[in-house]
């Protein structure tokens, strides 16, 4: 007694739904290249932050540590992913930076802030601070369009990177950004100062552009 | 007794019904186990389905421009990637149950019902459990090529992904080729073991057939074995009754 | 089973470790139980049908209903 193929009774023959089932596979696979197209397209092109820190920010930092300030959409999904890696940076980095998270927020809209979860988790991390971010000035005045973008100044105050710190839209893991601000912090060379930030347009200016990522 | 039959004509031909049956009842009892993996993984690709526009309502309804608000690419995704995913197996385990191709199909939407899960939970690293998960739900078809073609698919999204967009993965521009490897040398560790389960489940299935055959080989020596007047009284008795 | 003053209990019979096989020309073989198990299954049947396979365990017989339990 051996292993024989088990016939199936179904009326339905064989060669059609074989034909079926490779269509499906290359329908799911193309669907699956589409949400990845979507996930890796990043936010509209920042303009270029001020090299050295602007004295005119309304942000306090303390001398001799570096400052990361992270701006983010209050209700952004894929911005989640964001703080998730902002957490491990701190954790890594934490006795050398001092980490802002800025939420942008219409004027009178700064109570309902302190009540979405992004605000909440990124609360949570130790070595961060929250704030929100009237009318975007913050965010104006760094270059920020897209939810999720940081920028980082080491401690003489220059700007050393400036971008995102996640590798697709909502995506947790390694990403370019988090290496670049670790080789910085570490006191190495980071092959390039940008990386591309994926995430949900700051403000409601002009339509969601596909950003070049430029190398400083 | 028929002088013209030897009664080794007849051994083999009572042994030749004896072995047709175990075959059959084996085949019944194997296609039982894939009609029933098979109509449990339509309700688990269906109940995916709905959880997973229930998560994509949940966590990412909304991509926000500002204070604009549209439907997030999540959203759809579930909907309509999750439903490409789940229609065409759903429908070959109802129209044909139990079939080779239908199993084959299960195992490869299965897995990538994991890919979008990992997907709709930005890569949440706990997400990554529904693929081991579901490589042991894949087990109980207790055919080990359907394993293959889980691994087969799961290593081929990571392959592609870190060929065309090596930064999405592993987070280095320039990853050598056998980084994919890596990852996948985890879910080949456990489906290494799985093939092995299966194996010994099936090699079980044949020898409780085959012993049942024996069995029934004795039951018929020992009607041989009882007398000829006890055999004609108990035909009789079988035709009056 | 047997008996000791009042109490009844089920022999057990053990394993039975050897067959031997009479082919249909009369000629006899020896074969472990391994192999035994190993001969394809309308060959174990045919003996088992026609009473040509005997079971051993050591020395001692087994009659083939009890060795196929075990």
């Amino acid at each position: 007694m051996g292993s024989r193929p088990v016939q199936s009774r179904s009326p339905v023959s064989g060669a059609p739904m074989g034909a079926l089932a490779a269509a499906w596979f290359l329908a799911v696979v193309a669907g699956f290249l589409a949400l990845w197209v979507y996930k890796l397209r990043p936010g509209p092109e920042a303009a270029t932050a001020p090299r050295s820190w602007p004295v005119q920010s309304s942000i306090r930092t303390s001398g001799g540590r570096a400052t990361l300030v992270l701006f983010a959409h209050p209700r952004c999904a894929c911005t989640r992913a964001t703080i998730s890696e902002l957490a491990r940076l701190m954790a890594r980095f934490h006795d050398r930076l001092d980490a802002r998270v800025l939420f942008a927020a219409s004027p009178g809209e700064e109570a309902e802030l302190a009540r979405t979860d992004l605000w909440s988790s990124a609360a949570r991390i130790p070595g961060v601070t929250v704030a929100p971010d009237p009318s975007g000035v913050e965010a104006r005045r760094f270059g920020a369009e897209t939810s999720g973008a940081a920028v980082l100044y080491d401690a003489t105050g220059a700007l050393a990177f400036q971008g995102g710190i996640t590798s697709a839209r909502g995506h947790e893991g390694d990403s370019f950004g988090q290496e670049r601000i670790a080789a910085v912090l570490t006191g190495g060379t980071p092959d390039r100062a940008s990386a591309p930030v994926f995430g949900c347009g700051l403000n409601d200016e002009g339509a969601v552009r596909i950003a070049q990522v430029n190398d400083r | 007794m028929n002088a013209s039959v030897k009664p080794i004509d007849t051994i083999t031909a009572a042994a030749d019904a004896v072995v047709s049956r175990a075959e059959a009842r084996f085949d019944a009892h194997r296609q039982d186990i894939l009609r029933s993996t098979d109509r449990m993984f339509a309700a688990l690709l269906v109940g995916q389905w709905v959880f997973a526009i229930f998560l994509a309502l949940t966590v990412s309804p909304y991509a926000w421009q500002g204070k604009v608000k549209t439907v997030h690419v999540h959203v759809w995704a579930a909907i309509l990637l999750g439903g490409a995913i789940t229609c065409v197996p759903v429908a070959l385990a109802m129209l044909r149950p139990g079939a080779l191709l239908t199993r084959h199909v299960i195992a490869a939407a299965q897995m990538f019902w994991s890919a979008l899960l990992i997907h709709l939970t930005g890569g949440r690293i706990e997400t990554h459990f529904h693929v081991f998960g579901s490589l042991a739900f894949l087990a109980f078809y207790r055919d080990w090529p359907v394993l293959l073609t889980g691994t087969v698919v799961i290593a081929g999204e990571h392959f592609m992904r870190g060929i065309l967009w090596p930064e999405s993965v592993y987070g280095i521009p320039n990853p050598e080729w056998w980084r994919f490897l890596e990852h996948a040398a985890w879910v080949v560790f456990i489906v290494v073991f799985l093939v092995l389960s299966c194996r010994r489940s099936y090699r079980d299935m044949r020898v409780m057939a085959e012993r049942g055959a024996e069995l029934e080989a004795l039951s018929e020596n020992q009607w041989r074995n009882s007398s000829v007047v006890d055999r004609a009284a108990a035909e009789s008795a079988a035709r009056r009754g | 089973m047997e008996t000791q003053g009042q109490q009844t209990r089920a022999m057990r019979v053990p394993a039975y470790d050897r067959v031997v096989v009479r082919d249909g020309e009369g000629k006899r073989r020896q074969l472990s139980r391994n192999e035994f198990e190993r001969l394809p299954l309308r060959e174990r049947v045919t003996y088992l049908i026609g009473g040509t396979a005997e079971f051993f365990a050591g020395t001692e017989h087994i009659p083939a209903s009890e060795a196929m339990k075990g």
